[in-house]
């Protein structure tokens, strides 16, 4: 039998992968998708916490967050591109003008 | 008989009316194909200035619509106007400096300006946690794009990714604080939620709630830029033009705390206990640790960039101050706080855009007085903002010693400020 509890420890698990992956990475790339990563583990807690609950609001939520997260992901690699034309890298140890 | 629901519009007026100019701005500059960009300008000018006036004129009601999750109250509007003001100042310090600069997507300067004030005013009408987690990124993504907005300087495009990392970071943490906070109480209206945690006392002790909370304040922590979360506010700030950190430093501060204010008050206000000891050590380490890192700066941006993050933990007082029982007297100190320091940082960054351009001695014998004019306000002016402090002391008696250390804190934080502004005097 699958509770709620094991719902929200996968998700705990999912975001966490994401903040390790935002943390220790060094490839932009990576870290937006880990930034991803984080945003799933939300949509699995919010779609456990409306099912437990039977009570519609999280789904709708969840539909935000993936939109939201669509966008986010089309500005981030823009921001990468750009980047990427001025200085030929997307390791982040690298993009060091100023102090991090 | 026919009996629909038929929202009133009233409530975002002037969220209409912006997002209308934004079109008409990118409309523009298709149609006439100009490199001048006159016509942004004075289409913002005139968008913005309409909105002001619905704003003010709007500023007296207390409605809601949109089944409650969008409020008219005169909270809202004092906050509208002070980003419609900041909106304002901003673009006219930025017509010029833009020019200058390498941005030949006027029209999508300035409607990435308006956007973002859109996403403000929604963070700060919104009572429902769906509709403030939209605010909040269409505020942010306008901004991530704003910090890099020219685009060829390597500067820019480093601020405009840091921001951009951290901030969806942040982001990431508010949403698990925000799932946590919907499964735990089934609602993610504001109202609701309060409803829910005073009619279940048992709630209080509830590891998920609290899990909620810390999350939520944490993410809330890197948008205000409060000190453990603080890290990206200089870098930022120092690579994005200007003129668009003068807008940052003013009207998204100012959105993140009336957010943050209606959570706490119309959401959370049973669990005071909990976020006042956080707000303390926030308000404590954020003031003493901005100042000192301020002194040992270099760059004049990054300077203004952590006398920005101190100002932040002046404001945190306010929070814990609200405990007490004046939680009206409070907050409105910190609104005042926020108009005050939405003029005064603006002025301070306005003056650097010009020293840079000219400098002091270019025949313009005011420059140094007004710099030292928006300098003053490091020192505590206006006078009224003195007073919150002494608001903090009318609450000593129920919440002793954490208004006594943080009030403390605030004073021997500001020594340092006058070092600083005395040292920025001597440039002149």
């Amino acid at each position: 039998m699958i509770t709620l509890t094991h719902y929200l420890v996968l998700a705990s698990i999912v975001f966490l992968i994401g903040v390790m992956g935002v943390l220790l990475r060094r490839n932009v790339i990576i870290i937006l998708l880990s930034i991803e990563l984080m945003l799933n583990g939300v949509n699995i807690n919010l779609v456990a916490f409306s099912h437990y609950l039977q009570n519609m609001t999280g789904q709708v939520f969840v539909f935000f967050v993936m939109t939201v997260a669509a966008a986010e992901a089309a500005i981030g690699l823009a921001i990468v591109v750009v980047l990427f034309r001025n200085r030929e890298t997307v390791d982040v140890d690298e993009i060091s003008l100023m102090k991090w | 008989m026919l009996n629909i629901l038929v929202p009133d519009f009233r409530v975002i007026a002037p969220e209409l009316i912006l997002v209308g100019t934004t079109f008409a701005i990118i409309l523009w500059e298709m149609i006439t194909r100009t490199r001048r960009h006159v016509g942004s300008v004075l289409l913002a000018t005139v968008g913005t200035i309409i909105a002001l006036a619905v704003t003010a004129g709007l500023s007296q009601l207390n409605i809601s619509t949109f089944g409650d999750s969008v409020v008219l109250d005169p909270f809202a509007s004092f906050f509208k106007m002070i980003f419609l003001l900041g909106l304002l100042l901003t673009i006219a310090i930025s017509s010029r400096y833009i020019d200058e600069g390498e941005v030949r997507e006027h029209a999508e300067y300035y409607a990435l300006l308006i956007l973002a004030v859109v996403g403000m005013m929604v963070l700060a009408t919104g009572r429902e946690l769906v509709t403030l987690f939209l605010g909040l990124e269409l505020m942010s993504m306008s901004l991530y794009i704003l910090a890099g907005i020219f685009k060829t300087d390597p500067r820019s495009n480093e601020a405009s990714m840091k921001y951009f990392i951290l901030g969806s970071f942040a982001t990431g943490f508010m949403l698990f604080g925000m799932s946590y906070i919907y499964g735990m109480t089934g609602s993610t209206h504001l109202r609701v939620i309060g409803r829910v945690i005073s009619e279940n006392p048992g709630l209080l002790a509830n590891k998920g709630l609290l899990l909620g909370l810390f999350m939520l304040l944490v993410g809330f922590a890197f948008k205000i830029s409060a000190v453990p979360f603080h890290q990206w506010t200089p870098d930022v700030y120092e690579g994005a033009p200007t003129s668009v950190t003068a807008f940052m430093a003013a009207g998204p501060k100012a959105a993140a705390f009336a957010a943050l204010i209606r959570v706490l008050m119309e959401a959370l206000p049973q669990m005071k206990g909990d976020w006042e000891l956080l707000f303390t050590i926030l308000a404590v380490v954020t003031m003493t640790l901005a100042n000192l890192v301020a002194l040992s700066q270099d760059s004049v941006k990054r300077m203004l960039a952590y006398s920005s993050i101190a100002h932040v933990g002046y404001i945190l007082i306010g929070f814990v101050a609200s405990v007490g029982g004046h939680a009206d007297r409070a907050f409105s100190a910190v609104m005042f706080y926020l108009l005050a320091y939405t003029f005064m940082n603006t002025g301070a960054f306005a003056i650097l855009i010009f020293l840079t351009s000219r400098g002091f001695h270019a025949g313009h014998p005011w420059a140094p007085w007004q710099c030292s004019f928006f300098c003053s306000h490091w020192r505590g002016f206006p006078p009224r903002q003195v007073s919150q402090p002494s608001c903090l002391y009318s609450t000593l008696p129920s919440r002793g010693s954490t208004i006594f250390w943080s009030s403390s804190a605030s004073l021997t934080a500001r020594s340092p400020r006058i070092i600083i502004s005395g040292s920025s005097s001597t440039c002149t």
